[in-house]
């Protein structure tokens, strides 16, 4: 084995530059995987330091299932009940204060007595003498608040401070009483502030209630108690609440899983590559030692174990490198998680045993079947030396039917996968990888016949140089196919991401038009994602109406239940307003008919996300808990929503306020009269309230504009994968033709001495380079619309229940198109410029 | 910066210096009632809250056994405590004027095993709350009920390992410590409180340990206390005394010690004949004498293990013993107090007449300072 060894290493140190890239290649696609893992675990453990942090010890949560409060006296029942050790109701609420970065903070409004079971609360004041004075400013002052000690230390902010805050859209001054210790110190971006439960409710403009109650009880007795309280509240476990939250973010995690590992495939190409390389290179040595006396599976071995070697190296790289881009990706993730799902403020994720294992793991694997080829071929190899470079090229032509016929049958099932009616997202993923993997068996053949038609079309317009750089393409077709088919797949990745987020922006404008109707948009700057229930004071609402360019005002309610252990959104808006102005787009059931039995009965439209996740469509009924007790209503119409991608159901004010008694509005949306200027009316609301309220008040346009900036946003860290990608198959180009250009050493140098120009030889590489990179383009085109075409109308559905309408476009395939030509172009720099520096008379004595 | 724990408190605090109007005769600086003025006392509005005064306490302790003579202590407190002298302006429910703090603990005088608890409240929703009309008071998992007229008393707590629940009747009215129910705590006016007791309530119910019941009968003391002051900076604690003895009487003497070991002059005694009516001693007219010494494995804390009471002018000469050394309460979730309160043993004459009975001492002030406190 010793021999081997030596054998190896001193290939691997005889090119270093190839080496060099097929590590980087490895790491790349290790280093993307690990990002998005790391990024992944840091989003999941900001969400979850954020629930746990407000959960505290509870075992059990107890919740209104009309998504409202908790009234004072279901608390005496709570404690008196047989088995509940300890009950805490908690006021659960977010708030933007100014001297905390100007973001909404969550706010938790406590019992200190009965909290004492759940959170340990020490404070810290200025002195002992504050100190003393501690508990009853908490409990008697109502502007009071504590704040985590950490949180203060990043603000500079101490006892006795006072903060300037916005409570949904007013404006509220408070005091810092006290600082506290939270008892799991590490995730202190999710610790919330502090008050007494007396303060919070009246911060926040009421008098009684609370969101939850917190339960210390074994289950038996959380569920006696949650018998005895009947169909008004939810009693459910902590660690559910948890899992809930982590359920919310699967399915995005998922999808970047997904594509981090196409990056690595595009990176298996790169073994594949070298590997082949090296064999072409060592036929020499391989047929002396197998004359020696080597048996096939010891040359196939050596071969593993480079593989194994780059495998191992290459991971290890890719794990430093992926810990350095963890920290943009996980930027990314974070905006995306804080814009969809919740505020979160994402801490960098330290690299973990798992990850590690995971990355070595998925490096080495991938390394191994990239060299399972490679190795094979080796082992194939005679004693004889004479097995030239030109026979595998030739068999590589000779299976590339075969190839081709096995990437068919990949596609077939791709398709049938596309065409399994399951739910899981699996098979989406799965016939995704089939589409990638099966474009990449065809590429050989497909590549040769374009070899074919550009080889007769550039004979024609461009000459013998031309044509020479074609040719090339399949006289070295063991390095070449797998360059372009490397290239393809990332071009593939590239366009069906590209097509995707397209599809979607442009399914997003429709929708925008269609239901983005009224001029001026008037909402609480407290709003935050998943919690949208700042409310709008009335004052403001009237102060609307009475503007005299408005014709009609809708005011929209937001209320979240539970329907089925999951969390929905339940929308009031006036219908009446709506009827001839906001044209919902109906998937089900008919706009005029839905919108006159809304106004008419008890009916509802319901989002396709709900319908989706609850098997419920037109005509049917949904039971839904109100504030007057379970209440059925009928679906009217089954409606488009990129909102959220919880579900929602939507039902005319007046239905709402009939069975929830609740007047409480969330925004409102202001119709003008024809000619009416909606910025200028924006801007008179804005000096007409702008002093006593803290709104946000946009136009039309402004907020069509913001809309679609937060999904430009939500979709960066998609971006960043795909250049990740790209840049893995640039370096895959300049491997391979790096590889070309040492293997043909000789061969260049004979050309140079027959009289062919520097020019002339590097006019050849460019040509060789562009038609890779043409070819590799055709050939992505097709599979980046494939792609496309099931990550809309497969795993988008099945992660987020959202229809998508596939739309083509010829700037995202042009855009690659460029893509792969340039970075074909970039990737022939390197080599041509090698070319200038070589040394005719060693050149002729090589191979 | 100091660091203190969520538990240390209230009863610690200096309330808000915010005046208010008081339906009481005579009021402090921070606006609460003062116990100045005797009282005219009606029952049983009277054994129900005082809304005004900052601190009230209901204490009820006694002794008890089963059907086999095994030996129980018991003791229940709720004090209120005034936060604010108003909450006007404040919307919320949960904005109260005071708080409810309790202790209970049970003393297993044979396996000298010592039971406590403490609960701290607010009177919101019904989970805690005190009557100003009749003797009612509740909150965390604590009860005292009087309020139905010609029924025992009802009394009830539970903790960690141990529950009681009893039924109290009075076998003595109430019995004022001093002219109108007013005590003098210190020198200043309105350091005082208005203080009465009922030596002597027959006791029947249970007491639950680890899991076992036993039927339980005996005796109890109920102390009522309600005021505004607390002690002065020279004060550091007391050693008190609820004693009944088989000659029928009963004896409440406290000792306010100083810092500088000297004792306050403002120490009293009340001695209780068999029919409730009450003899007033001043400090120079008792003497409480402690020796020996019990040092607290909880709190490091060093007790004195026995006291000599003597009352000369009636001859009275007493020996009290813990019976069981520790039953130290720590109230770390509370009043932040560490303090002894425990069953005791009597032994001694009377005029020349032995005599012997149980009751219960309480000694403050050895684990820290209470000035300030109450």
């Amino acid at each position: 084995m010793l021999l081997f060894r030596l054998v190896n290493a001193k290939q691997l140190f005889r090119r270093p530059a190839q080496t060099g890239l097929c590590l980087l290649g490895i790491a790349l696609g290790v280093g993307v995987v690990v990002s998005v893992d790391m990024a992944n675990r840091g989003a999941v453990a900001a969400l979850r330091s954020a629930v746990d942090a407000v959960a505290g010890r509870a075992t059990h949560q107890m919740t209104a299932a009309d998504g409202g409060l908790i009234a004072d006296e279901t608390l005496a029942h709570v404690l008196a009940h047989p088995g509940v050790q300890a009950a805490a109701p908690v006021v659960d609420e977010f708030l933007v204060v100014e001297a905390l970065g100007n973001r909404p903070v969550q706010v938790l409004g406590v019992d200190p007595f009965l909290e004492r079971p759940f959170r340990s609360l020490t404070f810290s004041t200025r002195s002992a003498e504050t100190g003393r004075q501690v508990f009853t400013d908490l409990l008697t002052r109502p502007d009071g608040v504590v704040l985590p000690e950490s949180l203060a230390a990043r603000h500079d902010l101490v006892p006795e401070n006072s903060l300037n805050a916005i409570v949904g859209a007013r404006r509220a001054s408070l005091r810092v009483i006290a600082l506290y210790t939270p008892d799991a110190p590490r995730s202190d971006d999710g610790q919330p502030l502090i008050m007494d439960i007396a303060a919070a409710q009246e911060l926040f403009g009421r008098s009684s209630g609370f969101h939850r109650i917190d339960l210390i009880a074994p289950d038996d007795a959380a569920a006696s108690l949650a018998a005895v309280l009947g169909s008004t509240v939810i009693v459910e476990r902590s660690d559910r609440r948890t899992n809930r939250v982590e359920d919310m973010i699967r399915s995005f995690r998922l999808n970047l899983t997904a594509l981090s590992l196409l990056a690595l495939l595009v990176g298996a190409f790169l073994i594949y590559n070298t590997l082949t390389f090296s064999v072409v290179q060592r036929r020499r040595q391989i047929g002396i030692l197998r004359s020696l006396g080597v048996t096939r599976a010891q040359v196939a071995w050596l071969f593993v174990l480079e593989a194994a070697a780059f495998g191992v190296a290459g991971s290890i790289l890719g794990l430093g490198l992926g810990a350095v881009l963890s920290h943009y990706t996980l930027a990314a993730v974070g905006g995306t998680v804080s814009s969809l799902f919740a505020p979160v403020t994402a801490e960098d994720a330290a690299l973990t045993w798992p990850t590690v294992t995971k990355a070595l793991s998925l490096g080495l694997a991938t390394s191994l079947v990239a060299a399972a080829v490679p190795a094979w071929e080796a082992a194939r190899i005679e004693p004889r030396i004479a097995l030239g470079r030109t026979v595998i090229d030739e068999r590589l032509m000779r299976w590339s039917p075969g190839f081709a016929l096995a990437g068919i049958v990949l596609l077939g099932g791709a398709a049938v996968l596309v065409g399994l009616p399951v739910p899981s997202l699996w098979p989406g993923f799965l016939s995704a990888f089939a589409i990638a993997v099966g474009f990449a068996l065809l590429t050989p053949t497909l590549a040769l016949w374009l070899v074919g038609v550009l080889s007769v079309l550039f004979a024609g317009v461009a000459g013998v140089v031309a044509l020479l750089g074609v040719r090339n393409i399949s006289a070295s077709f063991s390095r070449t196919a797998p360059a372009i088919a490397a290239l393809m797949v990332s071009l593939a990745m590239v366009m069906g991401v590209g097509l995707m987020v397209r599809s979607f922006r442009l399914s997003l404008v429709d929708w925008i038009g269609a239901t983005i109707r009224a001029d001026v948009y008037v909402s609480p700057v407290g709003n935050v994602a998943g919690r949208n229930d700042a409310i709008l004071p009335p004052e403001v609402i009237e102060a609307v109406r009475r503007l005299p360019e408005v014709e009609a005002v809708d005011t929209l309610r937001r209320r979240s239940i539970v329907i089925g252990g999951q969390r929905v959104n339940v929308l009031s808006a006036n219908f009446a307003v709506l009827s001839n102005r906001a044209r919902y787009l109906f998937t089900a059931g008919s706009r005029d008919e839905a919108i006159r039995r809304l106004l008419s009965s008890d009916a509802v439209i319901v989002s396709e996300t709900f319908s989706r996740r609850s098997g419920l469509t037109l005509g049917d009924t949904l039971t839904l808990d109100t504030a007057a007790g379970p209440a059925t209503f009928e679906i009217a119409g089954v409606y488009r929503d990129y909102t959220t991608d919880g579900g929602v159901v939507m039902m005319d004010r007046s239905a709402y306020e009939r069975w929830w008694q609740d007047t409480d509005l969330n925004n409102a949306a202001a119709y003008l009269r024809a000619g009416a200027d909606a910025e200028a009316a924006a801007a008179a609301l804005r000096s007409a309230l702008g002093s006593r309220y803290q709104l946000i008040i946009r136009s039309n346009a402004a907020l069509r504009a913001e809309i679609l900036r937060v999904f430009d946003r939500t979709f960066r860290v998609t971006s960043v994968l795909q250049f990740l990608t790209m840049f893995i198959a640039v370096v895959g180009i300049l491997a391979a033709l790096l590889a070309l250009l040492l293997e043909r050493t000789r061969e260049l140098a004979t050309l140079r001495s027959l009289g062919m120009t520097m020019t002339q030889l590097r006019g050849m590489l460019f040509v060789e380079s562009a038609t890779m990179g043409i070819v590799a383009a055709a050939v992505g085109t097709a599979a980046g619309i494939a792609l496309a075409y099931v990550l809309v109308t497969v795993i988008n559905v099945r992660s987020f229940g959202w229809t998508i309408d596939f739309r083509l476009s010829a700037a995202v395939i042009a855009g690659a198109w460029i893509l792969a030509l340039s970075s074909a172009m970039v990737a022939t720099l390197y080599p041509a410029w090698r070319l200038g520096r070589m040394s005719l008379a060693a050149a002729m004595r090589e191979d | 910066m100091r660091t203190v724990r969520l538990a240390i408190l209230f009863l610690i605090v200096v309330s808000n210096a915010t005046a208010a109007v008081s339906d009481c005769a005579t009021t402090n600086s921070a606006g609460f009632c003062t116990a100045e003025r005797p009282r005219t006392w009606v029952f049983p509005r009277d054994h129900g809250a005082h809304p005004g005064y900052q601190t009230e306490w209901w204490y009820i302790t006694g002794n008890v056994a089963d059907a086999s003579g095994r030996p129980f202590g018991f003791q229940f407190t709720i004090f209120r405590r005034e936060i604010t002298t108003s909450t006007e302006g404040r919307r919320s429910s949960w904005a109260v004027r005071d708080i409810f703090l309790a202790h209970a603990a049970v003393s297993d005088i044979e396996d000298r095993r010592f039971h406590h608890t403490e609960a701290a409240r607010r009177p919101v929703a019904g989970t805690a709350g005190a009557s100003t009309e009749t003797l009612k008071i509740w909150g965390g998992g604590f009860h005292l009920d009087g309020s139905n007229p010609g029924r025992p008393w009802r009394l009830g707590a539970e903790g960690k390992g141990f529950s009681y629940n009893l039924e109290l009747s009075p076998l003595k009215p109430p019995v004022f410590h001093g002219p109108g129910g007013v005590e003098k705590k210190g020198d200043a006016p309105g350091q005082a409180s208005y203080y009465y007791s009922i030596p002597r309530l027959a006791t029947s119910g249970t007491v639950s340990l680890d899991g076992r019941t036993y039927m339980v009968t005996g005796e109890a003391w109920m102390d009522h206390e309600f005021g505004s002051a607390t002690l002065a900076n020279n004060q550091a604690g007391w050693d008190w005394f609820g004693l009944q003895l088989d000659d029928g009487t009963d004896l409440m003497a406290y000792r306010m010690r100083l810092k500088d070991g000297g004792l306050d002059r403002n120490s009293a005694a009340t001695l209780i004949d068999r029919q409730g009516n009450p003899y007033w001693f001043t400090a120079s007219e008792f003497v409480i004498t402690p020796h020996g010494e019990w040092r607290s494995p909880h709190s490091g804390a060093l007790y004195p293990a026995a006291w000599r009471i003597e009352i000369p002018a009636r001859g009275l000469e007493l020996e009290v013993r813990p019976r069981a050394a520790d039953q130290e309460l720590s109230t770390g979730g509370t009043t932040g107090v560490t303090y002894w309160e425990g069953s005791v043993s009597v032994d001694g004459q009377s005029s020349g007449t032995a005599v012997k009975g149980l009751g219960y001492a309480e000694l403050t002030g050895y684990a820290e300072s209470m000035a300030g406190r109450f």
